[in-house]
């Protein structure tokens, strides 16, 4: 709780007022382990969290109720894209927001990171702003086939969409709630990533990309997607664009 | 004959997408005329097996076998095809549900 309270404390004004009309959307499936944790960082800066628990079998939800955020839960686990569709649906529905942050549950993101994004949305007057493992942050640790994977993806991503990116795949992203509104997702799964950046394109958001960390513990590197999901996710994508 | 054969394997491609991705009515039709009519195909082939051959020698395939064997490929992946295209429809229409659900609940839980 102190260290909350330090933390509000060191923000300014504005950077207050800028985390009050954001709600944070942070998807999990059986995040017991680490949720509160990340709940408790993400607490510092932002006072408006919206857990979407996709199924979880384990007490992910109600640590995540404990921590003070709101919880909306899906009877069956679906996947990350219709976690976050649903995150951008209820949010539009408040009529109270202006920004949205996506940010993953196992523990990868950092809050300061995600209040970066959101005075470059608001800064600059954007869409929508990615946040990047590869844009020279030394705390993000990624490992070296991910790495090298990760930027193969970018780059077809970059091809195909013609958005300019250096990382396809980041779960912590800002978007204003009018931008979310042309970001129809339908990619319920993994897939949702690329979808996102292909609606970029597709809608003429304005856009940018900014460094963050992306912190690979031992837990993530259990719990994360597996360099194999790519083949599901061009899969997924191929299937449903054709 | 090479232009037959060219033809041949070119109009698997458009046959298999629109086959199998496909849930409408009439690609449905076409893919149950398909599975029904390979059992008849290769009951027809056992007592005449000279058709086949007959065929082969229209459409410049060398042997009756191996036609039969272009057809039960092509009407078993269209088959998986189909499938996978189905399984994802259905997915779609079971995560419109979870969220409906989900949405409703929350609406309920803020407005008792």
């Amino acid at each position: 709780m102190n260290h909350e309270s330090d933390a509000l404390k060191a923000l300014n004004n504005r950077q207050l007022e800028i985390a009050a009309r954001t709600c944070c959307i942070v998807p999990i499936y059986n995040e017991a382990t680490v949720i509160e944790d990340c709940l408790a960082d993400l607490r510092t800066i932002f006072p408006n969290i919206l857990v979407i628990d996709d199924g979880s079998t384990d007490d992910s939800a109600s640590k995540a109720k404990k921590s003070g955020a709101q919880v909306i839960r899906h009877t069956l686990n679906v996947g990350q894209g219709l976690a976050i569709s649903t995150g951008f649906k209820w949010v539009q529905g408040q009529n109270k927001f202006k920004n949205i942050v996506t940010f993953d549950g196992d523990g990868q993101h950092i809050a300061h990171d995600a209040l970066r994004l959101v005075e470059e949305l608001e800064n600059n007057s954007l869409d929508i702003v990615f946040g990047s493992r590869f844009l020279g942050y030394e705390k993000s640790n990624t490992p070296p086939t991910k790495r090298l994977i990760l930027k193969i993806v970018a780059r077809i991503t970059n091809v195909l969409t013609g958005v300019k990116l250096s990382d396809a795949h980041n779960g912590l992203r800002a978007l204003t709630v009018e931008a979310s509104n042309a970001v129809d997702l339908t990619q319920t799964g993994m897939a949702h990533a690329s979808q996102i950046i292909s609606l970029t394109r597709r809608t003429n958001l304005k856009y940018h990309e900014i460094p963050v960390n992306v912190l690979y513990t031992s837990y993530s590197r259990k719990k994360g997607q597996s360099i194999l999901n790519s083949v599901n996710i061009v899969a997924d994508l191929v299937w449903s664009e054709t | 004959m090479i232009l037959v054969r060219l033809l041949l394997v070119l109009l698997f491609i458009p046959a298999f997408i629109v086959l199998s991705r496909s849930i409408g009515s009439r690609s449905r039709a076409a893919r149950t005329i398909l599975l029904f009519s390979l059992p008849s195909l290769v009951g027809y082939s056992v007592i005449f097996p000279e058709t086949w051959q007959s065929m082969a020698d229209v459409v410049g395939v060398d042997r009756g076998a191996d036609l039969l064997l272009y057809v039960t490929v092509l009407t078993l992946i269209t088959y998986i095809g189909y499938s996978f295209s189905k399984f994802r429809y259905l997915e779609k229409r079971i995560a419109i549900l979870v969220q409906e659900i989900a949405l409703l609940q929350a609406k309920e839980k803020s407005n008792p």
